[in-house]
């Protein structure tokens, strides 16, 4: 029995932000898919870029004939390359992802969808890892307009996952060896491995990271006070505690230490963060973010004229 | 304060079991409710200060611990009863003074309704009702409901006695000292001596029950009367201390007024001239309210001894009873006395002073008294005063005589004094030349006779035994203090009426101070007693608590 229906993640606002939103990268790695972006390689293209000296097989249709008349030797035109930038959605479907109302996931399969839209409309391959305990495979990289909305049904499909793993997650995306490029995490980022697991997991892959956060104000301000059993929506581990307001205080400083570490983190590599409200419109959080480059350095987003 | 319906040691014990019971509370796991959260990633890195409590873990909650101990001690206190006044512990005497000073007027009424009211004031099951009359006696011992009481003051009546309360109070302190503490409150005006309040224990607390009416130590009234020898022979002396007066006594003897003016002194007047023949003199205070507006007295009866003389002891005491206005020399037939030597048939069977050698063998003083047990010396001591031969100068005369003097008594059908021929022979020397012989046989004959005894004062508030014993008719020394049983009426057996009624005396003479005694409190504060305001108390430390429990500085 899926958590959410298909109609809770796709709706023509949805579509219509995906395609007014326009993702850009600085620089693309090469040997992708002929796309939108402009690629490191030289190739084929139709925008003349340089010469280099000509070297034994090397097309000769490329030789510059005119150049050689005038200098003698043999040059070879070098075009712009454009191809496409493989974008990894790694939504968060853990059991946190599930439990409050309206639940997390709401936002981050919205948000996925949103990415995956914009990114297909964009001729980009996009990819769908879940993650929990795991990462799943829902969708491999792959291109297509249309796919869009297959994707959104097959997202509506998921199930709660049990435990964050985000590091092992991490890790196993990091063994597939896919092509370089765009990997967005959706999650709260609440690893119990803590967010030091997490950075470091981060760090190592070798894609351009898009974060987008889901937040709750109740994350960083939890109004509960007494003596409580506190369980792990995940794990089912209880905490007995009595939460004062010196407790509480304490809490906030351990979530603003957490807070702090996760932004030194994303200052430090470049990475780009979105903070997503999970009680407000996450479509219209993360379109602004893009549009407004909040989530820069990478990627961001160009707003497009509507059709 | 105290405690109403515990003991101290109870109330600290539960006051303990309540302190321990929290701070076992405090210590025991918590009931925690069950939230269920997105992550417990934060609160773990929090809980290592706050964990929640446990069964052995370190006690942290001192202020709420406080708090609640403060609450349950005072709701505590609130089932102890705890009050600001006297403990329930502590036992209540109620004190009626049923002497004198209470019949005046109507007061009588007063006081019994005050009491009857303070007693149902009072745990009947720890209070005590004495009426302190001419004894002591119980009106409600503890248990005993007030109806009782109602039903015992019914036919009692004031007692014509002097104040008798602190004589009681004293009693009940050394005989029941087991049963401190008390609450004693007197009922009536009896007063206390300053110096005994005092010296009370710390366990008794005193007080003093009053009437709105004034006192009756204010109102005029007789304090005392006394009756003495006068300058003559057959002549008496009346002293009459009154207080608040404005007019001077009256006197009735015989039931006949007696004329003649008293000479004031103060509060005190002095009658002389009245015939000691032992007539009924009756005292009146015109203006003074019963029963302290009369008293009665018999005189002293002076009428002449009739003396029958041994014609031989003529030399020897021709000369002293001659001289005696008190003595008539008359025939043995007539006499009621005689005097002869030893081995004489004068008046055989009558009182005999005799006069034998020392070679007959007897005692230089013999006594001879019926009913006398002979081996009594204090007898023989109150004898030897009465007869006078206490004034013999017995060493000397013994240094005299050159023998040895000795005063025996020894029961006989007479009365008998005889003496030894040789301590009286001499003239020149001896008990003849002594300024005590006339007195000696003045008081020796008068003694024989059996004259009423001289009852120069009387007193209420003492016995009278000794006045009024079956074998009385003993001669009493003129120093001796007598005193009527209860102001009053009061008869001997003898028929002799002695009757007086006076106030104490000592509430004339202030010579002790008689201690202010504060009012009793047996209601306490009442309604907003200090148990009131704890439980009030209590219902602002449980606001305090849930306020506080609202603002999470509660665990």
């Amino acid at each position: 029995m899926p958590a959410l229906a298909r109609t809770d993640l796709v709706d023509p606002a949805l579509f219509e932000a995906a395609r007014r939103l326009h993702l850009e990268v600085q620089r693309v790695a090469p040997r992708g898919r002929f796309a939108d972006h402009r690629s490191r390689d030289r190739g084929t293209g139709i925008e003349f870029e340089d010469h280099r000296p000509y070297t034994p097989g090397d097309d000769l249709r490329a030789v510059d004939w005119n150049l050689e008349r005038r200098s003698g030797r043999l040059f070879v035109r070098l075009f712009e390359q454009q191809e496409d930038v493989p974008l990894y959605l790694l939504p968060d479907i853990s059991g946190s992802a599930f439990l409050e109302s309206p639940p997390r996931a709401l936002a981050g399969l919205r948000t996925t969808v949103l990415l995956a839209a914009a990114a297909l409309f964009q001729h980009d391959t996009v990819g769908v890892f879940p993650f929990a305990e795991d990462l799943q495979l829902l969708a491999r990289p792959a291109a297509g307009r249309n796919l869009a909305v297959t994707l959104a049904e097959r997202l509506a499909t998921l199930e709660p996952g049990g435990e964050t793993n985000l590091s092992r997650a991490l890790e196993r995306l990091a063994s597939m060896r896919l092509r370089q490029g765009i990997v967005a995490v959706v999650s709260d980022l609440f690893d119990p491995a803590g967010i030091e697991a997490v950075t470091r997991a981060l760090g190592r892959l070798r894609h351009r990271l898009l974060l987008v956060q889901l937040t709750r104000a109740s994350d960083a301000e939890p109004g509960l006070a007494g003596d409580l059993r506190l369980v792990d929506c995940e794990s089912g581990r209880a905490e007995d505690i009595s939460i004062t307001p010196a407790v509480r205080a304490r809490y906030r400083e351990a979530y603003a230490a957490w807070e702090g570490e996760l932004s030194a983190f994303c200052r430090r590599r470049g990475v780009a963060r979105i903070q997503v409200d999970c009680d407000g419109d996450a479509v219209a959080q993360v379109a602004a973010a893009l549009r407004g480059g909040a989530a820069s350095p990478a990627p961001t987003a160009r707003e497009e004229a509507p059709a | 304060m105290s405690l109403s319906h515990l003991s101290p040691l109870a109330f600290a014990a539960g006051l303990a079991a309540l302190a321990g019971g929290l701070y076992l509370l405090q210590r025991l796991r918590v009931r925690h409710a069950r939230v269920e959260v997105v992550t417990t990633l934060f609160w773990k890195q929090v809980l290592e200060d706050t964990h929640a409590r446990e069964l052995t873990q370190r006690f942290r909650h001192w202020p709420a611990w406080l708090l609640l101990v403060a609450l349950a001690s005072a709701l505590w206190s609130g089932v102890a009863g705890l009050e600001g006044r006297a403990e329930t512990e502590r036992r209540t005497l109620l004190l009626l003074d049923q002497s004198s000073l209470a019949a005046v007027g109507d007061r009588w009424d007063g006081w019994t309704r005050l009491l009857q009211d303070l007693h149902e004031r009072c745990d009947p099951d720890e209070t005590t009702v004495l009426a302190c009359g001419s004894s002591a006696r119980t009106l409600a011992a503890p248990g005993e409901a007030s109806t009782v009481l109602r039903e015992r003051l019914v036919d009692l009546e004031p007692e014509l006695t002097s104040p008798t309360v602190e004589a009681t109070l004293l009693g009940l302190l050394r005989t029941k000292h087991d049963l401190l503490p008390w609450e004693v409150v007197l009922v009536g005006e009896a007063p206390l001596d300053a110096g005994v309040v005092a010296a009370l224990p710390e366990e008794v607390r005193l007080s003093r029950a009053t009437l709105p009416t004034a006192s009756a130590l204010a109102e005029e009234g007789l304090l005392a009367v006394g009756a003495g020898h006068g300058a003559g022979w057959s002549e008496a002396s009346v002293l009459v201390r009154a207080r608040a007066v404005t007019v001077a006594p009256e006197l009735q003897l015989d039931g006949r007024p007696w004329g003649t003016a008293g000479e004031r002194d103060g509060d005190t007047w002095r009658f002389t001239g009245l015939p000691a023949e032992g007539g009924l003199l009756e005292v009146r205070l015109p203006g003074a309210r019963p029963p302290h507006d009369r008293a009665r007295l018999v005189l002293p009866l002076r009428t002449p001894v009739r003396l029958a003389l041994d014609p031989a002891l003529e030399p020897l005491f021709g000369a002293v009873l001659a001289a005696h206005p008190g003595l008539r020399q008359v025939s043995a037939a007539e006499a009621e006395v005689v005097l002869r030597s030893a081995g004489s048939t004068l008046g055989a069977d009558l009182p005999a002073l005799e006069v034998a050698t020392a070679a007959a063998g007897g005692a230089a003083v013999e006594l001879v008294e019926p009913g006398a047990s002979g081996a009594g010396s204090a007898d023989l001591a109150e004898l030897l005063v009465a007869t006078g031969l206490d004034r013999l100068a017995g060493s000397e005369l013994a240094t005299q005589v050159g023998r040895t003097l000795e005063a025996t008594l020894q029961p006989g059908p007479v009365r008998t004094v005889r003496l030894w021929e040789e301590l009286i022979a001499p003239e020149d020397e001896g008990l003849r030349a002594s300024r005590a012989f006339p007195l000696l046989v003045g008081r020796a004959l008068e003694w024989l006779r059996g004259a009423p005894a001289l009852i120069p004062e009387l007193r209420a508030g003492s016995s009278l035994a000794a006045a009024f014993a079956p074998e009385a008719h003993r001669a009493v020394a003129p120093s001796a203090r007598l005193a009527l049983p209860a102001a009053g009426s009061a008869s001997s057996l003898a028929g002799d009426l002695v009757v007086s009624a006076f106030l104490p005396e000592d509430l004339a003479q202030g010579g002790a101070e008689v201690a202010a005694l504060p009012a009793p409190d047996l209601d306490g504060e009442a309604a907003w007693g200090l148990g009131t305001w704890v439980l009030l108390l209590a219902l602002a430390l449980l606001l305090f608590e849930e306020r506080l429990l609202r603002l999470g500085r509660m665990p």
